[in-house]
């Protein structure tokens, strides 16, 4: 349908971020059919270690060669992202990164586009709360090219004034078109009401990127892209021999404009549970999204609540897919997430249903998280849960692009680049008891948030009988820069 | 989201070789082996594509049934998707969502997607898991049984799927909007994904009477890449697939001829929920198999593919008159179409808008492309293609699209030669042929409060 859907994709299947594919060595889910042949001996996978280096300037380099067919896949990562918004100004990281295509200090916007374009290249920035980056996708023929224009978009971006004023108003028409779809604002509601103050829009509101200066973006690009903070991984068919030498000769020269004065932010305290309904009068469905405060990245049960979120929201048979679309036909889709960062972390489940439906799937959902406490996972099941995880390593390690998230990811919260060795067996030694103890300390059905949107007309009346304490925010009042999410008394 | 993505556009946009000619650059034509496929055809008539390659552990495996969109009952509209959701559940043996057993549970994954010419089932699962996959396949297409109740709920869920697309999405009704409008005659007119109403009059004798006459071997084309022993899938593809029969009964085919545009039309549409005025522009177009094809191909993206691509460089960047701008060269196989959408930016007069997207699709017909633009669009064609040539799904897809719309597995290898031939001239006589006043519908779709301003204004 992409041809006729000028907007990105629809959020539930957004949400969906575990994605399944690949091998689990054994199939211990044994299932009776007639006639159904039983698997053969399974293949393994190989995971290889990659070269990592730090040039004298501080940018850590990481390369991965890899067979297959002449391609380079490359990100460069900043240590750092959308958390380092200053107040008032939400999106400035995300608008400044979207300004690094947008002309450099030798070649136009249309210039950038043109010389990427004619390489085979595409390159796409990233703003996420705790990391901002650039990714490449090249021809390997032409890793010294891109990888040069890599290096002036993000030493040398001209910020012209000219093209910050045709961003903002790019960037608000989306705000805008987001504001239309029940999906969109009630993922960002209910993350902006769950974690508070660490929680506003990536992209920021229409206010706020209203007030960004080339001021604020000048000095936000030199508190973000500095060598020390930043992290280049490469995989691809290319060989470390030819790679280390290239990216010294591009980025060698890099140096910080001026001092890092910057201090990492302080994570907010957590807001308090909420029921919120963002009436939307036109909404074709309800999104109906549930939140809780969660782990870090670093967390010791990390992997236990992985497993948790793929239990009750991962894949086509996850609990709440089962029950919500599978036995009731209630949705398209019903997913969960657990999203972690270096100072926070929140767990996430999403549906979208017709209006009339909304309450029930909300407990449906609330089922699901207070089952996982009390009744321990069945093994069978769990080890089919437990291959979502693996399986779709395992099938990102097919691509470059994935492989190289994958690293990147580890590198940006300080993990050994061989991880993903052991990465089968830490899904693995996680045991159905581990999930209640996850379940009882960090999804307790009091402590989460809920907001739908949605038309109040159907959805108000059942849902405050459910939950007295419902607020109602009619979207024109919705404030997504305030914890509250509503528009502070009239001006 | 699993089960039953919905698709359109015939997956034009990713299928397509070329290579870079600019000398700073590598030769990177003559870099690409081709794909080493194999090929039989069964006595049933199912038609049987291979390729091996053990880089990763695993495996793909796909069937294109030959039935779209366009074969949906009368009065069934939406019916063949619907279709292929059912697929999903209970056959004589298997319970409903046995293939979720056998794909995800295991650490593999599988889907569907329905389109106007073809419905497209793929796994791709731990090369271990590869018999199972066949088996299971084998027995939807011979042995599907369905109960009332799988198919009430799997109906509900199809509906909420049409929720969530149309009617969540602000742009969800504009898209289908321009489907019926875009055909007068042709069932091309009839969205995929249906409608309320006639999802709800579909029973499920419908079912068994759509199964019987399109999900048959000599209507379908089997496809496995990744790692296997050749002879152990030759045995399994005999084993399971070669003793289902081929039914006596002909397919029926759709023969309905779309006449050609005989004037320019100008359509306009209100709707409350988009935010912003958007246009489409449509022309019917060449069929998938015309010689046109890897012309339309180049056109696509140097119309509509990133940031270089004239529609956006014009319309959104220097004039700033769009919000977001696709060109598309949809050749379904029974007749083409080129479709132009724009979003609007804020606060910009649709009659502005409108005439220069309009100069813009003229002006391919008036001048010729540049060198730079051919070159540009070669280099991102290649690189597209490579990019799906890295995993056995993508390899999967393109051969599928190859035998299926294509009439030619080898086409993933032809086009290639077929695009690097193509030339300014070339480029400027479809534009010629096809982008011209009398073949032109535009499409304005305009949120519900610019009804009053309009009619006063008039």
């Amino acid at each position: 349908m992409s041809r006729i859907r000028p907007i990105g994709s629809i959020c539930a299947a957004g949400l969906a971020l575990l994605s399944f594919t690949g091998l689990l060595p054994t199939a211990s889910h044994a299932i009776e059919i007639e006639g159904l042949p039983a698997p053969a001996e399974p293949h393994r996978v190989v995971v290889a270690t990659p070269a990592d280096k730090t040039l004298p300037n501080g940018l850590r380099v990481i390369v991965l060669e890899r067979e297959g067919e002449p391609l380079l896949s490359a990100e460069l990562l900043v240590k750092a992202g959308v958390e380092t918004d200053p107040p008032q100004l939400s999106g400035l990281t995300s608008f400044t990164a979207s300004l690094l295509k947008r002309g450099t200090k030798t070649r136009n916007a249309p210039k950038i586009a043109e010389d990427i374009e004619a390489l085979g290249a595409k390159v796409e920035e990233e703003a996420t709360w705790d990391k901002t980056s650039l990714v490449l996708t090249t021809l390997s023929a032409n890793a010294e090219p891109s990888l040069a224009l890599l290096s002036e978009l993000v030493r040398e971006p001209a910020f012209a004034k000219e093209e910050i004023e045709r961003a903002r108003l790019e960037t608000l028409d989306d705000l805008r078109l987001a504001l239309e779809e029940p999906g969109q604002v009630a993922k960002l509601a209910v993350i902006r009401a769950t974690l508070s103050a660490d929680a506003h829009p990536p992209a920021g509101t229409l206010p706020s990127v209203s007030r960004i200066t080339r001021k604020d973006i000048v000095a936000q690009h030199a508190r973000l892209f500095r060598p020390e903070r930043c992290i280049l991984v490469l995989a691809g068919k290319i060989t470390a021999a030819e790679t280390f030498p290239l990216v010294e000769k591009l980025f060698g020269s890099w140096t910080a404009a001026a001092p890092d004065k910057t201090s990492p932010p302080k994570p907010a305290p957590e807001a308090k549970p909420r029921v919120v309904l963002i009436d939307m009068p036109n909404a074709g469905q309800a999104a109906v999204l549930l939140a809780t405060p969660s782990i870090t990245r670093q967390a010791d049960d990390w992997f236990a609540g992985k497993v948790a979120t793929a239990v009750i929201g991962g894949g086509y048979s996850s609990r709440l897919n089962q029950e919500i679309r599978v036995k009731r036909g209630l949705s398209y889709g019903a997913s969960s997430m657990l999203s972690t960062r270096r100072a926070n972390g929140i767990f996430l489940s999403s549906a979208q249903t017709k209006n009339e439906s909304a309450v029930e799937v909300v407990k449906l959902m609330q089922t699901e998280f207070a089952r996982l406490a009390t009744e321990p996972v069945p093994l069978d099941y769990l080890t089919t849960r437990k291959s979502l995880l693996t399986g779709a390593l395992a099938r990102d390690l097919e691509t470059n692009a994935h492989t190289v998230q994958r690293l990147g990811e580890l590198a940006l919260y300080d993990f050994p680049l061989d991880s993903l060795n052991h990465y089968f067996d830490d899904v693995d030694h996680v045991q159905p008891a581990d999930l209640q103890t996850f379940a009882k300390a960090h999804l307790a059905i009091d402590t989460f948030t809920i907001v739908i949107a949605g038309q109040a007309k159907i959805v108000e009346k059942p849902l405050r009988a459910a939950f007295p304490k419902l607020e109602v925010i009619p979207l024109s009042k919705l404030d997504l820069d305030s914890p509250t999410l509503k528009a502070a008394g009239k001006k | 989201m699993r089960s039953s993505r919905l698709a359109s556009a015939v997956l034009t946009l990713s299928i397509s070789l070329s290579l870079c000619c600019r000398p700073a650059f590598a030769a990177a034509d003559e870099s690409i082996p081709p794909l080493k496929f194999e090929q039989r055809t069964l006595p049933n008539g199912l038609q049987f594509i291979w390729l091996e390659d053990h880089t990763t552990p695993t495996a793909a495996i796909q069937i294109w049934y030959h039935v779209g969109s366009k074969d949906d009952p009368q009065g069934r509209s939406g019916f063949a998707h619907l279709f292929e959701h059912i697929m999903f559940k209970s056959t004589k043996r298997m319970p409903a969502e046995t293939l979720d057993r056998l794909t995800e549970d295991v650490g593999g994954e599988n889907n569907a997607y329905t389109a106007d010419d073809v419905t497209v089932f793929h796994e791709t699962v731990p090369s271990n898991h590869l018999e199972r996959l066949l088996w299971a396949e084998a027995e939807r297409l011979s042995a599907l049984t369905v109960d009332d109740a799988n198919f009430h709920t799997e109906r509900d869920v199809v509906k909420e799927e049409y929720r969530q697309r149309v009617l969540a999405d602000p742009y969800g009704e504009f898209g289908e909007f321009v489907q019926k409008k875009s055909f007068t005659t042709h069932p091309y007119h009839r969205p995929t994904i249906g409608n309320i109403a006639e999802l709800d009059a579909s029973t499920i004798g419908d079912v068994r009477a759509f199964h019987t006459t399109f999900y048959r071997p000599d209507n379908a084309v089997l496809v496995v890449a990744g790692d296997f022993e050749p002879a152990k899938l030759q045995k399994w593809v005999d084993d399971y697939f070669g003793v289902i029969p081929k039914p006596e009964a002909p397919i029926p085919r759709v023969t309905t001829k779309e006449p050609d545009r005989i004037a320019p039309q100008t359509i306009v549409e209100y709707d409350p929920k988009p935010p912003l005025p958007a246009v489409a522009v449509t022309y019917l177009g060449p069929a998938a198999r015309s010689e046109e094809g890897p012309v339309w191909e180049i056109i696509q993206r140097l119309m509509g593919g990133g940031e270089s691509s004239r529609l956006y460089r014009e319309l959104v960047y220097k004039l700033q008159l769009a919000q977001s701008v696709e060109f598309t060269s949809d050749l379904r196989e029974d007749l083409g179409l080129i479709t132009v959408t724009m979003v609007l930016a804020s606060g910009v007069p649709v009659e502005k808008a409108k005439a220069a997207l309009i100069a813009e699709i003229d002006k391919l017909a008036t001048q010729p492309i540049t060198d730079k633009e051919l070159s540009i669009a070669r280099n991102q064609l290649l690189a597209a293609d490579l990019l799906n040539r890295e995993t056995d799904e993508g390899k999967a897809s393109a051969l599928g699209e190859a035998a299926t719309v294509y009439g030619d597995p080898n086409h993933v290898n032809t086009e290639l030669p077929a695009i690097l031939a193509v030339t300014p001239e070339q480029v400027q006589a479809s534009a010629k042929k096809w982008l011209t006043e009398q073949n032109r519908l535009v499409i304005e779709y305009l949120p519900e409060s610019m009804k009053a301003k309009g009619k006063g204004k008039k």
